[in-house]
């Protein structure tokens, strides 16, 4: 059986291509995803043990004093010992460029995990050395001066290490001049000494002064720092393994339809064993040690194509310098699941193809199309599911405290009705698709009734990339929602961009330096006159003038009406209590107010209408300065004003429109991007899923082929039909799932904005044209480009085989 | 009907020669064959197995290039013709009828029919259609797919779609092979009304006596050439040759 199987593989295996392909990017995806982060965790916990990773015992004490390092120094065997430099994160700039670097007091020469190799180790404060790689990327050079941030001071470079170039993170040094903190011993072994044996008479001297220490190896301490890191990393791990469990999905679809198309070619081959007495028993496990063996080579090469894939991006973030940690068991497990995968999928089609009549051994089967009744067990659980779904979403739009468990019920649902009913409705479709499109020539038409002869296959191609599709733009559609309805809300809420406030007075020019600012729109003061009541002082604004100066419609209720003043509940009026009145002394007269508490304001804040505040007494002076910018996501608009207030440091910006606004898109945006990254992939999948299914038809339809060469169709002929065939099948998988994962997206945001009180967020679909226009078309070239071999293949018929007896 | 009275032949071949150089040995499948096919005459090419009377044919329909020598279709060598234009000619001017029917599964019988036209962007000729349906007693199954026509329907289906498009000749291969006698005897007596009555140029490849015998004039090939060429051959005649020469 083994032997029969490899054979089959060997003397066929352009037709086992892209089934391997297709679980190869599955578990390729997985591997790597296992490689690449078990090595990020490894540099991360490398770095996190890079004060240790050269001693030989650490000690962590609780409450053990200085003292006692010396004590230990003094033990037999011990080289050594010293406080293991912690080190802490600072952000360096310089040339508009920002590196994030771990920074350590100049550590003992005994515990020195890298070497200088220009300049000098920092002596003085106000130096810093730093890795080549960290200099390099901010195009600094020993003997510049940077800034850092954290630090609050500039530092001179003065040497360069060859510390690992990492993208997350680098290293610098300072000069430990002030006494080294940190709770962790390093002890050198002296080379004649055992390690064990020191860490026993650590412990004794230890139990003997009555510390409280932890005394480990240095092996197992840097396990304990890798570990530590674990739980985060493991929780971020499993995230990706669900988008690796989507590519085994789509690729599982794929798989089970090429074994379809296999097994149904080779009806008489199957017949054939039937009629020399094989039993349906055997002619299944023959076909399912077939793609056992299939899955098994294609998950070995997915494996190695995740190495690869891990090895590459450990380049990027610079973590192959402390190696690629690979577990053999994840790998393992990832194969084992891509040849399970593999086998499930072929099993259902190979019990069906194994129930073939012997009789069909001896009849010459003509290429006819298989026009199977739908069955009714079909038509049955599709409707429960799309009534089931339709239920979900009315539940879910009513908007009760689960609607969001609701809409995820929607989701699956009508997942199920949509994609279970496929083979329903996609041959109809393609049919009445090629009726319309006739008109463009017998190859468009015949291009039709092909991708629709067999109305199962076309339906589990189109499906694969349905499902794939629809998730992506899911995501997509949830992420523009929530863009739209965030920004809307930003809008309404906060539609002034910065807010600059003056702690004491507003510096001279600033409002005019602003002004002049490329990416600023509008500048507008906002005056404030002080109102002191018991000794207190609150700064009496008229916004209202402000938002009129800059062309805004106030916010609802952000104007108070003439004679009312508002003020922050647990502000500086204290001593009158909301709605009670206030005399204070105004321009003319003394104006009495009627008293207002609200939250969400600053406590000094008081604010009247524009009419009242001109009664109150006094000039006013200038407190904010209220800036609208020309896009308010734009990062670049933001800094050029953020770098002008950094001349003044009496002055705050507040959370306003614009940092929020930028921050919503930037994190939607690397969500979208890393999303569609990882989603990318079961697309991938779903397109070699159709060149596969065209491939097979065309080797089906080779005599066909034939005929119509024979019968004067021009080879273009033959591959345009091919060309439309996959263009068709594309189209009619990519605008389903566009349009299923377009509602799943509006109704998933929908449901969790209806669980919040009303009116905080104004709900607004949004869908990213351009992204997806752009998903689609990607997924029409490449039904192009997977119509190119099988279109070659058939023009290639040579005519006379139509004339050739089988 | 003889080859005097008309001065220009349909189709024919001038030292056409096909040598096959696959494997070791190179094999010559037809070896210097010059013929020329009168228009409106029933040809039967016939010879044993292997006598390369398939590869005649192929490159007489310019399915296949030729070595050496010419095929004219109508006055035209096809042999020098570019891919393209030898694919139009095909298309214009020879129809075929195979053995094993070979009717596109997805159209209707009349789809299958008018494909040829269609491929050349051409115009059905209604009158020559319903003559072409009504004289193959295809009339009723016109909406039909081949999966419900039984074979002898196939193959009319397939002489029809030979014919509709007013070829210069029509090469069947082994068309009766896969009919029953009485079925496939109608289609000869078919045939045969087609090149009598209607003018229309028919070479048939067959090793069957019987059916050759319904042509005007039998090829008779061995080891690549013609070593006979009877005139208005008999069941009989046809046979006792092939006896001579098998044994």
């Amino acid at each position: 059986m083994w032997r029969q199987a490899y054979s089959e593989l060997r003397l066929h295996p352009g037709r086992f291509v892209a089934t391997l392909i297709a679980i190869a990017i599955s578990v390729g995806f997985i591997a790597a995803i296992s490689v690449f982060v078990n090595s990020q965790q490894t540099m991360f916990g490398n770095l996190a043990a890079l004060g240790i990773s050269k001693a030989d015992v650490v000690v962590t004490s609780r409450d053990a004093p200085e003292s006692f390092d010396r004590d230990i120094a003094g033990l037999p065997g011990v080289e050594g010992s010293y406080v293991a430099p912690v080190g802490m994160p600072v952000l360096f700039s310089a040339n508009d460029r920002t590196v994030n670097a771990t920074v350590f007091p100049v550590p003992p020469d005994q515990l020195r995990w890298s070497r200088v190799v220009e300049g000098r180790m920092p002596s003085h404060e106000g130096e810093i050395a730093l890795s080549r790689q960290a200099l390099d990327r901010l195009g600094e050079r020993v003997g510049s001066k940077l800034d850092a941030d954290l630090l609050d001071q500039s530092l001179t470079v003065v040497g360069a290490t060859d510390d690992p170039g990492m993208l997350w993170s680098a290293v610098g040094y300072v000069s430990g001049d002030q006494a080294p903190i940190g709770n962790q011993t390093a002890v050198i072994v002296s080379p004649d000494a055992s390690v064990p044996t020191v860490v026993t008479e650590i412990t004794a001297l230890a139990k003997k002064s009555g510390w409280q220490v932890d005394v480990q190896t240095g092996q197992e301490a840097r396990t304990k720092a890798f570990s530590a890191l674990t739980a985060d990393i493991d929780l971020f791990k499993q995230l990706l393994h669900g988008f690796g469990a989507v590519a085994l999905l789509v690729g599982m679809i794929t798989i089970a339809n090429t074994f379809t198309i296999l097994v149904t070619q080779r009806r008489r081959q199957l017949a054939l064993l039937r009629a020399i007495g094989a039993t349906p028993g055997q002619v299944t496990r023959r076909l399912i040690v077939e793609s056992f063996l299939v899955g098994a080579v294609g998950s070995a090469l997915g494996v190695g194509i995740g190495f690869l894939v891990a090895l590459a991006g450990g380049s990027v973030t610079g973590s192959n310098y402390f190696g690629l940690t690979v577990r053999p068991v994840e790998l393992v497990l990832a194969w084992t699941a891509g040849t399970l995968v593999t086998m499930l999928a072929a099993t259902l089609p190979s019990m069906r193809a194994a129930r073939v009549a012997p009789l069909e051994a001896l009849q010459s089967v003509p290429t006819a199309a298989q026009t199977r009744r739908a069955g009714v067990a079909r038509i049955v659980v599709c409707g429960f599911a799309a009534a089931l779904g339709v239920l979900c979403v009315v539940l879910s739009l009513k908007g009760d405290k689960s609607a969001v468990v609701w809409a995820l019920g929607a989701g699956v649902a009508l997942s199920i009705a949509v994609l279970g009913a496929a083979p329903l409705y996609i041959a109809p479709l393609l049919s009445v698709l090629g009726r319309m499109l006739g008109f463009a020539g017998p190859s468009t038409r015949m291009a039709f009734t092909n991708a629709a002869r067999n109305p199962r296959r076309a339906a589990s191609t189109a499906m694969a990339l349905m499902l794939a599709v629809g998730l992506i733009v899911t995501l997509q559609a949830g992420l523009a929602t929530a863009r739209t309805s965030g920004m809307a809300t930003i809008e309404r809420e906060y539609p002034i961009d910065v807010v600059v406030t003056a702690t004491t007075a507003m510096p001279a020019g600033v409002e005019g330096r602003l002004k002049e600012l490329s990416g600023v729109r509008d500048v507008a003061p906002l005056r404030a006159k002080s109102i002191t009541v018991d000794g207190v002082t609150g700064l009496a604004t008229a916004p209202g003038e402000a938002y009129s100066a800059m062309g805004l419609k106030p916010p609802n209720g952000s104007i108070p009406q003439d004679g009312v003043l508002v003020v922050a509940k647990d502000g500086w009026l204290s001593s009158v209590a909301g709605g009670d009145s206030l005399t204070v002394p105004g321009a003319a007269a003394p104006v009495t107010l009627k008293v207002k508490k609200v939250e969400r304001l600053a406590p000094d804040a008081a604010i009247v209408s524009d009419a009242t505040w001109t009664q109150l007494k006094g000039e006013g002076q200038v407190s904010q300065l209220w800036l609208r910018l020309q896009d308010r996501t734009s990062d670049t608009d933001l800094n050029r004003v953020m770098k002008v207030l950094h001349d003044y440091p009496d002055l705050t910006t507040n959370g306003s429109g614009a940092t929020m606004a930028s921050a919503l898109s930037q994190v939607l945006g690397v969500m979208l991007i890393v999303l569609s990254a990882l989603l990318g992939v079961a697309v991938l999948i779903a397109l070699v899923g159709v060149g596969n299914t065209l491939g097979l038809s065309v080797i089906e339809r080779q005599r066909e082929s034939a005929l119509l060469r024979a019968l004067g169709m021009q080879r273009t002929g033959l591959r345009l039909m091919l060309l439309v065939e996959a263009v068709a099948m594309v189209a009619v998988g990519t605008v389903i799932g566009v349009l299923a994962g377009s509602f799943f997206g509006w109704l998933g945001v929908r449901s969790v904005v209806g669980m919040m009180p009303p009116g905080t967020v104004e709900l607004q679909f949004g869908l990213d044209v351009w992204y997806t226009a752009g998903l689609i078309l990607v997924c029409l070239v490449a039904a192009v480009l997977a119509s190119i071999l099988p279109g070659r293949k058939a023009s290639n018929a040579s005519p006379m085989e139509a004339l050739a007896v089988d | 009907m003889t080859q005097t009275s008309i001065p220009m032949p349909a189709c024919g071949t001038q030292h056409l020669r096909k040598v096959f150089t696959t494997g070791d040995a190179p094999v010559v499948a037809v070896d210097d064959v010059s013929v020329a096919i009168a228009r409106g005459s029933f040809t039967a090419i016939m010879g044993p197995s292997g006598s390369g009377k398939s590869t005649l044919m192929h490159c007489m329909a310019g399915l296949d290039r030729p070595t050496a020598g010419s095929v004219f279709i109508g006055d035209v060598d096809i042999v020098s013709m570019p891919e393209r234009q030898v694919t139009r000619v095909r298309r214009d001017k020879i129809g075929f009828v195979f053995q094993s029917f070979n009717l596109l599964p997805t159209l209707t019988a009349e789809q299958n029919i008018v494909l040829p036209l269609e491929l050349a962007g051409r115009k059905v000729d209604k009158a020559l259609f319903e003559q072409v349906v009504g004289s193959l007693g295809l009339s009723g199954r016109l909406s039909h797919r081949p999966s419900q026509l039984s074979g002898g329907q196939q193959q009319r289906v397939a002489v029809a779609r030979a014919l509709i498009t007013r070829p210069e000749v029509i090469f069947a291969d082994e068309p009766t092979g896969a009919l029953d006698r009485a079925t496939g005897t109608a289609l000869l007596e078919y045939l045969q009304f087609c090149a009598r009555e209607q003018g229309q140029t028919i070479i048939m490849v067959t090793h069957d006596p019987l059916a050759a015998a319904y042509a005007d004039r039998a090829l008779m090939l061995l080891d690549g050439r013609i070593v006979a060429d009877i005139e208005q051959p008999t069941a009989e005649a046809v046979l006792g040759f092939l006896g001579k020469v098998v044994a």
